[in-house]
């Protein structure tokens, strides 16, 4: 089950001492695989979708490994219009291209054309999960200098935490106690000349924290490429409650030797619709035991019990055992992405879908328009709590009128912005593309169009045959290239 | 719950009615200092977020206008929450204690009465006036001796909205270089009371107009007191192009869309969404919700409902599908208990329930004002969202949001204790849409269990207590605690 940011979770960068010991000698062949990444970006405005924003250059950290590829986080190279890369000590550029990309893991893959970049550098090898308290090195480009940097700390914590690169989604998470400075993302963290993680996050609320993306999500990502396109980590499509409280446990009559937690509620459209009920207690998962405030064993760490789906690939089984009218029941599940990523994580690398039509602009509603703009309930209601309240009400795209370009034929709806589009002309509107799509219906059939939205009562009213006249004007008036993106 | 508490039996009380009624010589400048007093009031509001608490005690000074039969008019928000209301007159330094006979928060007004028969000695009655735009002054006592005028210059009457309790009400315009001690205070053109001071926004001044405090008056005398209608529809302003050709307006035709009925409030009886209305009581209304006042101008509509003299009915004409419709429908009167959220209410303890440790309250503006002014932003969204788009919802009429607005830890709600501010909507299988459901439904546990069912999508959905512990628990709450009861409906 995927969470709610908790927290102000910054991409990192990690710097500070120089630790002189025993990593020392391997520290020789571990930095020539290590290379600084330059993003040139361009950013997208959510606001007036049609324009190409300014751009800007951002830097980070990325690490050779098998098949020359160089691994880093999708967030050092999202949103790209000039990837270079430089070796250590090295400064001429080398282009390189995005082969694979995992925003959900804030993970990439990147590959260099020219053969000659790859000379003298070795691929990295991974380890695993380093116990706690145990000293891990990172190595990166953070900013404040040119030349790299090696930072030594201690892992201090195993647990699952938000990827704010995409703002929802929930993974083992490995916490140090490294001082931390930004562009270190993408570095490898290094234990034994292994691989044990990819530095990615801090946490300003904390001193000296930083994080690290585990071993088994980068293996699971490199597994998942391997058929030429990236699927996603499988959720079980859950959302579940602790059974601490005594009471809780004897009105469902548990055996008080099993943990377990609660299924307040089975998320539509997962891999757990038609298998796991309301009511259900989860027991066992992959025979791992759930205590009852649903964490698992995992490789000597006590975390969440969405780890054991989390490392498997879409298609894959998950077994579960659950205590169902005071009887234990095994279940099978396959697992498959959660639905409506691309709406509910933060978009990175597409142009927005947009259209324009009688100087109204409609855009499917996602999370990157919610966090552009203000706090307006209505779009969060669509956007997060319709589906836990009324499931299966949401539309393939919940299309939002999200501001007004003044021309003649809108006169009257100027300040209209944040509409939700239910209805044109009576017709439930269930994405862009079938706003669209009822619009050139109804071209023949009306004069007007009747827009209306459950949450505001004011009707907008359009005139057809204005709208079309005065569509080149407004798009030339207000220097926007095409009337729509979808 | 009510806002309006009625004390009528005050001012009725034999022995209190003879003495002192006050002269009604012919008013001049020396008469409006004998129709003043001042107003010192200690408040102390209840305490939302603990509701069996009161809050810090304040203190506001202020001023109050004298009428007959020995009653006082000032503002609500000067006597709002009262401990003690105390009021002096110029020059006698002697306290008298004032007690509250109405108060009608939502129009932001008040009647006071003083049961000290010399207290009304030298008082004699506000003559009212008819306010006009231009010169007015504003009459005070600066301190208790000192008269002060301040010249001011009457701009405008314009429909105020009072956000705090949804309300419109008549208002003017008023341009006085005045910093404190304003409220209750007159403003005074031709030797009359044309006024009286609501407060200071921004550099000007909100000044009520006299007909409007009359009228307030007249309302009070009847029992029960009807408050003030308000309108009881949404509705856009609809001045030109396509949408007018679409419901099919002549050229010329003015008036508004009616686009949503709430569940409350004048015409919503009778109303129906997409009518145009075009007149209120054979007032014209222009294509932005105003009519033409022969005296101020242009006002927006709202006017009428608080301004037509109790009428007990109003007439409305509409265009409805394309043909002119008259309408006929009571003014309605509008109560802050009428919403499913109750605007902000003073006076009032709030109501809860204690069962399990888990504290029940009733979704309220009192309670999201504890987000402050910009709770819509501030507040759990679950909560805000409920208010702003779902409260005025037909199917709501009639119903609260009962919330679980905390939890005091014990043994039994182990496991829960971080829960705060969700949505009940369950308890042992009833619909939940009071705190009397909440009550009922905790006396009938099933199977020796309590089930409360929480609205999905928060940290967990059920809660289970077991009753065989809850008496004890919940008399262990009181005692730990130091709350009074368990309960307050």
């Amino acid at each position: 089950m995927r969470k709610r940011i908790t927290g102000h979770i910054l991409w990192i960068g990690i710097a500070g001492m120089l630790c002189i010991g025993s990593l020392h000698a391997q520290s020789i062949s571990i930095e020539p695989s290590v290379v600084l990444i330059t993003n040139h970006q361009q950013h997208i405005d959510w606001y007036s979708p049609w324009k190409r924003g300014y751009t800007s250059s951002n830097t980070g950290t990325g690490f050779l490994i098998h098949n020359q590829w160089i691994l880093t986080n999708a967030h050092v190279v999202s949103n790209s219009r000039l990837l270079l890369v430089n070796k250590i000590s090295n400064p001429e550029p080398f282009i390189a291209k995005v082969v694979a990309i995992a925003h959900d893991s804030d993970l990439a893959i990147l590959k260099v054309q020219n053969p000659v970049f790859y000379e003298g550098m070795n691929p990295l090898v991974f380890g695993k999960i380093p116990l706690l308290q145990t000293r891990v090195r990172t190595y990166g480009y953070p900013v404040g200098g040119t030349t790299i940097s090696r930072t030594e700390g201690v892992v201090s914590r195993v647990e699952f935490a938000t990827y704010l690169h995409s703002g929802i989604d929930s993974h083992l998470i490995i916490q140090t106690d490294s001082a931390i400075n930004p562009g270190n993302s993408g570095g490898p963290v290094i234990q034994d000349n292994l691989v044990v993680g990819v530095a990615f996050q801090s946490n300003p609320n904390l001193n000296a924290v930083g994080y690290l993306i585990p071993v088994p999500l980068i293996l699971r990502f490199l597994e998942d490429i391997k058929d030429g396109k990236y699927d996603g980590v499988p959720e079980v499509g859950v959302q579940v409650s602790n059974l601490l409280n005594e009471h809780h446990r004897r009105f469902l009559q548990l055996p008080s030797d099993v943990g377990g937690v609660l299924v307040d509620r089975v998320v539509p459209h997962t891999s757990a619709e038609g298998k796991l009920m309301e009511g259900d207690v989860l027991v066992e998962i992959e025979g791992a035991h759930i205590d009852a405030a649903g964490m698992v064993g995992y490789n000597g760490h006590h975390v969440s019990l969405h780890i054991m789906a989390e490392h498997k690939q879409v298609g894959e089984l998950l077994q579960l055992k659950v205590w169902r009218n005071q009887q234990f029941e095994e279940l099978t599940l396959t697992l498959t992405p959660p639905p409506f990523s691309q709406e509910f994580r933060l978009s990175y690398d597409t142009l927005p879908q947009y259209l324009i039509f009688g100087g109204l602009v409609f855009l499917p509603l996602n999370r990157n328009y919610i966090q552009s703009g203000k706090n307006f309930p209505e779009l969060i209601y669509e956007h997060v709590y319709r589906e836990v309240e009324k499931p299966r009400t949401r539309r393939e795209q919940i299309v939002v009128m999200i501001r007004v370009l003044p021309a003649p034929v809108n006169r009257g709806y100027t300040n209209f912005k944040n509409y939700v589009v239910d209805r044109v002309n009576d017709i439930p509107i269930q994405s862009l593309q079938h706003l669209k799509t009822v619009l050139a219906d109804l071209k023949e059939k009306t004069e007007y169009y009747k827009f209306e939205s459950q949450w505001n009562p004011s009707l907008i009213v359009i005139d057809r045959e204005a709208a079309e006249q005065e569509h080149d004007l407004i798009l030339q008036r207000y220097g926007i290239p095409k009337g729509e993106h979808l | 719950m009510k806002t309006i508490c009625s004390f009528f039996i005050l001012c009725c009380m034999p022995g209190l009615i003879w003495c002192a009624s006050p002269d009604n010589k012919t008013n001049n400048t020396a008469d409006v200092k004998r129709s003043l007093v001042l107003i010192q009031s200690y408040q102390q509001a209840y305490d939302w977020l603990i509701p069996w608490n009161k809050k810090a005690i304040s203190k506001k000074n202020g001023a109050a206008l004298v009428l007959p039969k020995q009653q006082l008019l000032t503002t609500a928000e000067l006597v709002a929450n009262h401990t003690l209301i105390s009021v002096r007159k110029p020059g006698v330094e002697r306290l008298y204690e004032a007690e509250l006979i109405l108060i009608d928060y939502a129009m932001n007004l008040a009647l006071l009465h003083v049961a000290a028969p010399d207290f009304w000695d030298g008082l004699s009655p506000v003559e009212w006036g008819e306010p006009e735009a231009g010169s007015a002054e504003i009459q005070y006592w600066k301190s208790k001796s000192e008269w002060k005028t301040i010249a001011g210059k009457v701009k405008q009457l314009f429909i105020g909205f009072r956000s705090r309790s949804n309300t419109y009400l008549p208002m003017m315009e008023v341009v006085a270089s005045m910093k404190s001690n304003v409220q209750g205070n007159p403003m005074v053109q031709n030797n009359k009371v044309t006024g009286m001071v609501i407060q200071l926004r921004d550099a000007n001044l909100d000044v009520a107009p006299a007909s409007f405090l009359q009228l307030f008056i007249k309302k009070a005398s009847l029992v029960p007191y009807p408050g003030f209608p308000q309108r009881g529809f949404q509705w856009q302003s609809i001045p030109q192009g396509a949408i007018r050709r679409y419901f099919g307006l002549e050229e010329g035709v003015s008036g508004i869309l009616i686009n949503r009925i709430l569940h409350y409030g004048t015409g919503s009886d009778v109303l129906k969404p997409q009518d145009f209305l075009i007149s209120i009581e054979g007032w014209q209304l222009s294509n932005e919700g105003t009519i033409e006042h022969p005296q101020w101008g242009v006002i927006l509509f709202d006017y009428l409902f608080t301004s037509l003299n109790a009428e007990p009915s109003v007439a409305l004409e509409v265009i409805r599908e394309g043909k002119r419709v008259q309408l006929k429908t009571q003014l309605a009167s509008f109560f802050s208990e009428q919403y499913s959220v109750p605007l902000k209410v003073v006076n009032t303890p709030p109501r809860y329930v204690l069962r399990g440790g888990i504290l029940f309250q009733e979704l309220t503006m009192n309670y999201l004002e504890l987000w402050g002014n910009d709770w819509s932003s501030k507040a759990p969204t679950r909560l805000s969202i409920y208010r702003k788009l779902e409260a005025d919802l037909p199917e709501n009429k009639d119903k609260r949001l009962v919330i679980l607005s905390r939890i005091l830890p014990v043994p039994v709600n182990i496991g829960y204790q971080n829960l705060h501010n969700v949505i009940v909507t369950e308890i042992n299988g009833s619909s939940i849409h009071h705190l009397e459901d909440v009550v009922h439904a905790f006396e009938n546990p099933k199977d020796g269990f309590h089930q409360v069912k929480l609205l999905p999508g928060g940290e967990r959905t059920y809660l289970i207590l077991l009753d065989a512990e809850l008496q004890s628990t919940d008399q262990q709450i009181l005692k730990n605690f130091q709350i009074p009861q368990l309960e307050r409906l």
